[in-house]
């Protein structure tokens, strides 16, 4: 049952922000793709499941911006595994998109609770 | 190339699934699932891997043909909304490309195409006038032209005329030309059967003849035994050769026949 209900307790990731928390996973150093599944499922406590499908098209299309690049390697168990590393590109749109997110919380935190914020600046 | 270049991709992608698919279920096993259950596990967890690779695909490339397919699309639509433009367009294009295929047809025979004879750029027609007029040319003409003329290394002539040959005791019309000794050496052309003129016999009326490759087909059945033959019961005239079909050489031609540089109208 415990499983069941953390399935329960998933959220669906926000258009445009898997660009974001890849982008951010791959901050702290290379990695593979399901090497960033792992990394966003354990870094929101498992509220965040990075859907497969859209984890590889979303690792692709950022390859094909820039933002990422990407190496065939042999993994410590032997096995060959293509890491994404995160290129000057992508550093500066994770800049960006991390002051974008800052805006978008602030925003809706603001709707949510007018005068929560006002007491607490 | 691009197809190329697109299956390594293609590969590139097979594989990257693997691997995401064999940690899957390496993480599965670590936790206590036997290998059976955590391959299944991973798998389901991964979703459907074919539509992973095509979505993911699809990142990469395509995506100009499919922009091409639309603006086809696009375009059809248009035309097809406004017919009485496309039909003038469609007009325009079809009398343009027809107008040129014509032209270039034309151009094709007469400029490009050589002639199947010796040295094709080195033969000249050479035409008299007389009073704007075309004519035919007069026998001393030619016996000038020929003497004299420094920038030939040939100057022939050639005469068509009219003949009635009994044949088989049946009368038949025959369309000779009469040619002059330069005429076949000049266009490099030798008998397929038997043999040209010899020099002397020009100065000779009658006795001997050549047929056309396609008087012989039509008359005799193409009958390799036709030299030596005499052929019509009105003249005496021996076969000595058959020419082959001279392609844009006055070919109605029947036979052959000689034009005798002592005869009256060649002086």
């Amino acid at each position: 049952m415990p499983k069941h209900e953390r399935y329960q307790n998933r959220i669906e990731l926000l258009q445009g922000t898997l660009d974001l928390l890849i982008l951010q996973t791959l901050m702290w150093g290379p990695q593979h793709g399901y090497g960033i599944s792992q990394a966003i499922r354990s870094g929101s406590g498992d509220v965040l499941q990075v859907d497969t499908g859209s984890l590889y098209p979303a690792l692709h299309r950022l390859h094909k911006q820039g933002l990422v690049s990407s190496e065939w390697k042999v993994s410590e168990n032997n096995q060959r595994v293509k890491i994404y590393r995160l290129t000057a590109l992508g550093r500066k749109r994770l800049v960006a998109e991390r002051s974008r997110w800052q805006q978008l919380q602030e925003a809706i935190g603001g709707i949510l609770s007018p005068a929560g914020r006002e007491s607490e600046t | 190339m691009t197809f190329f270049f697109w299956k390594t991709r293609g590969q590139d992608l097979d594989d990257e699934i693997q691997s995401h698919l064999r940690m899957a279920a390496q993480d599965s096993i670590d936790r206590g699932l036997n290998a059976d259950e955590a391959e299944a596990a991973a798998r389901r967890e991964l979703g459907n891997a074919e539509i992973i690779k095509e979505v993911t695909r699809s990142i990469w490339g395509w995506t100009w043909l499919e922009r091409l397919i639309q603006d086809l699309r696009f375009g059809a639509r248009t035309l097809r909304k406004d017919a009485g433009f496309t039909t003038v367009a469609v007009l325009t294009l079809a009398l343009g490309v027809g107008a040129n295929t014509a032209i270039f047809s034309v151009f094709h025979g007469v400029l490009l195409q050589p002639l199947a004879y010796q040295d094709p750029g080195q033969l000249y027609s050479i035409r008299t006038s007389e009073l704007g007029q075309v004519s035919g040319g007069s026998g001393p003409d030619f016996a000038d032209i020929h003497d004299q003329a420094k920038s030939f290394d040939h100057v022939g002539a050639a005469l068509p005329f009219s003949w009635v040959f009994v044949l088989r005791g049946e009368p038949k019309r025959v369309r000779p030309t009469a040619i002059s000794p330069d005429i076949f050496p000049m266009l490099g052309v030798r008998a397929l059967l038997g043999r040209e003129y010899l020099p002397e016999e020009y100065h000779v009326d009658g006795e001997q003849i050549i047929l056309s490759y396609d008087f012989w087909q039509k008359e005799f059945g193409g009958d390799p035994g036709i030299i030596g033959r005499t052929i019509s019961d009105n003249y005496s005239m021996t076969v000595v050769g058959v020419m082959p079909r001279l392609p844009d050489f006055y070919p109605q031609t029947d036979v052959w026949a000689k034009l005798d540089p002592d005869f009256e109208f060649m002086k």
